[in-house]
């Protein structure tokens, strides 16, 4: 890729946080082996952005991408080294359009990666999220978990490539959607690209509505149905934060999930 | 003092009359029991006091103090003082106990309620009950016993301090031991913020620990027979059948619920099993 306009690099700090705009585009992260990372990244302003990110053996990253931009077109790569593991926590919860394409490539033996994605989608969003096993013994995990309100419109992508040099790789992928309303319109195309037979993978979509039994119960106690459609969002979204080990790390992010969920119009 | 006032109520639902006609009056410091066989209309009278969106109002009126409860909304007749404790309470996953209960306190209040009154409320709650201290943290309702869930509905009524409280069948999946100690707590409700309580229920043993001040037999959509609280011992020794002789009503048989079915769709076909077929 060209040059870069900002590299980061990291390895000896216990929480990063920073905030990037299309400005700093394209951006290199580079982390250090052998340190678990938490990285908050909060993304601003509108534009193209490319950013690729760059884990070598051992490394151990969380990495949580805070979408606070207004129709931001992400192109993000990532290279998981041997025995580097990868956790990708995505959060766009904003009034505002979303185009990304992102990309993880499991490069070296024994690489992990974990992929979540809330969103609640209001406007159009148009996401690709991909797990390429190039190495043999690698392992991803994706999954997506978007609220559609009204007006929204949702194209997501969700690929698993298992190459022909990546055998005992596994790629799961799961994709749920929840419908606030009948006007919207959610696409999701999970797909598997495996070129290898001694291979683990699977994938699972659901769509769903809200339970009307469930919001009954809630007004009965007295939130009116705005709020309780909100603590039902939040209660959807929360396993997006599971795979975050660090627990202050993920108060984080669902404190996000819940400020920016209350802050939306979702009825 | 509180009046809740069910004047003439007719309630369908599907086009099917479930009450045809319900007259009660509820006021502060009094204890209804509300009997009836199953099916003919005890839990259809509470969800629709309470709003439940499945059930219509074809005539009749309830009012809470002179306000008009059927022109509230569901959320406005908690706010104004009601309370269901439900049969069958709902699980909501990724959503704690904790964020559950201050949610409703902070909706029925100019400024959210600090975070130290509240912990200290709940776990108050929580040991008066003597139900798990983890209960805070663990999702509304999810992988509760019967009993449990019971409990937690108990639980939200001493956070949420109604003026008037209905409790369907809350006796029901507790043990001996379990009913003792949700009778109690109960009672202190009763003693301390003088609620006005609608306690249904089949079984004599809970009205011998909560006893009623006025007792009703609900059949086939109306209530046939009023008196105190020697009427539950009666139900509890001869059933509701003689009902039928003394008073020429009918006792609407009971249909059997049928559990919703949840069905699962999958989606798509999996890539890697036409592949193994193409090699």
């Amino acid at each position: 890729m060209s040059e870069s306009n900002s590299v980061m690099q990291w390895g000896d700090e216990v929480l990063v946080q920073k905030t990037l705009t299309p400005a700093d585009s394209p951006v290199l992260l580079r982390f250090n082996a052998l340190k678990k990372q938490n990285v908050i990244l909060t993304l601003e302003g509108s534009g193209k952005m490319e950013i690729k990110v760059e884990l070598p053996e051992g490394a151990k990253v969380t990495l949580l991408w805070w979408n606070r931009g207004d129709a931001l077109e992400l192109q993000e790569t990532y290279d998981v080294g041997e025995y580097a593991d990868l956790v990708l926590a995505y959060a766009d919860l904003r009034d505002c359009n979303v185009s990304r394409k992102s990309e993880v490539r499991l490069v070296g033996e024994m690489a992990r990666a974990e992929l979540r994605s809330a969103s609640v989608v209001s406007k159009e969003s148009t996401v690709s999220y991909q797990m390429t096993h190039v190495h043999s013994d690698t392992t991803s995990e994706m999954g997506n978990y978007a609220v559609m309100a009204d007006g929204g419109q949702l194209k997501m992508d969700v690929i698993g490539r298992i190459e022909k040099s990546a055998p005992r790789s596994q790629a799961h992928q799961s994709s749920r959607v929840l419908s606030l309303s009948s006007n919207q319109k959610a696409t999701v195309y999970p797909k598997l690209y495996i070129d290898n037979n001694d291979v683990q993978a699977g994938h699972a979509q659901s769509i769903g509505q809200v339970d009307e039994e469930q919001l009954y119960y809630l007004q009965a106690r007295g939130l009116n149905r705005d709020e309780a459609t909100k603590l039902i969002v939040y209660g959807y979204l929360y396993p997006v934060a599971e795979i975050i080990q660090d627990e202050a790390l993920r108060d984080l992010f669902l404190n996000e999930i819940r400020e920016k969920v209350n802050q939306t119009c979702l009825t | 003092m509180s009046t809740l006032v069910i004047n003439d109520l007719h309630v369908s639902i599907d086009g099917k009359e479930i009450l045809k006609g319900v007259d009660l009056t509820i006021n502060s410091k009094e204890i209804h029991a509300l009997m009836g066989p199953n099916g003919n209309g005890k839990s259809t009278l509470l969800a629709a006091i309470m709003g439940h969106p499945k059930y219509t109002v074809t005539r009749g009126e309830v009012t809470l103090d002179g306000q008009n409860v059927l022109e509230m909304d569901v959320d406005q007749r908690s706010k104004a003082g009601l309370f269901l404790g439900m049969q069958y309470p709902q699980e909501v996953t990724g959503v704690t106990n904790s964020d559950f209960l201050k949610a409703a306190l902070n909706a029925r209040r100019e400024k959210p309620i600090g975070l130290f009154a509240f912990i200290k409320e709940m776990e108050g709650a929580i040991a008066k009950l003597e139900m798990k201290s983890d209960l805070a943290h663990r999702y509304v309702n999810e992988g509760f016993s019967g009993g449990e869930k019971k409990r937690n509905e108990i639980l939200q009524m001493m956070l949420l301090k109604p003026r008037l409280a209905m409790l369907d069948e809350i006796d029901s999946g507790l043990d001996v031991d379990a009913m003792k100690i949700v009778a109690g707590a109960i009672l202190d409700e009763y003693e301390k913020r003088e609620l006005g309580l609608v306690i249904v229920s089949h079984y004599d043993r809970f009205y011998q620990l909560i006893k009623p001040t006025h007792s009703h037999i609900l059949i086939d959509g109306k209530i046939v027979m009023s008196g105190d609280d020697t009427l539950a011992k009666k139900i509890d020794e001869e059933g509701y059948d003689w009902l039928q002789t003394q008073l020429g009503v009918v006792i609407v048989p009971e249909e059997e619920v049928k559990a919703p079915v949840r069905v699962s769709v999958s989606l798509g076909t999996c890539a890697v099993n036409e592949r193994a077929k193409n090699e």
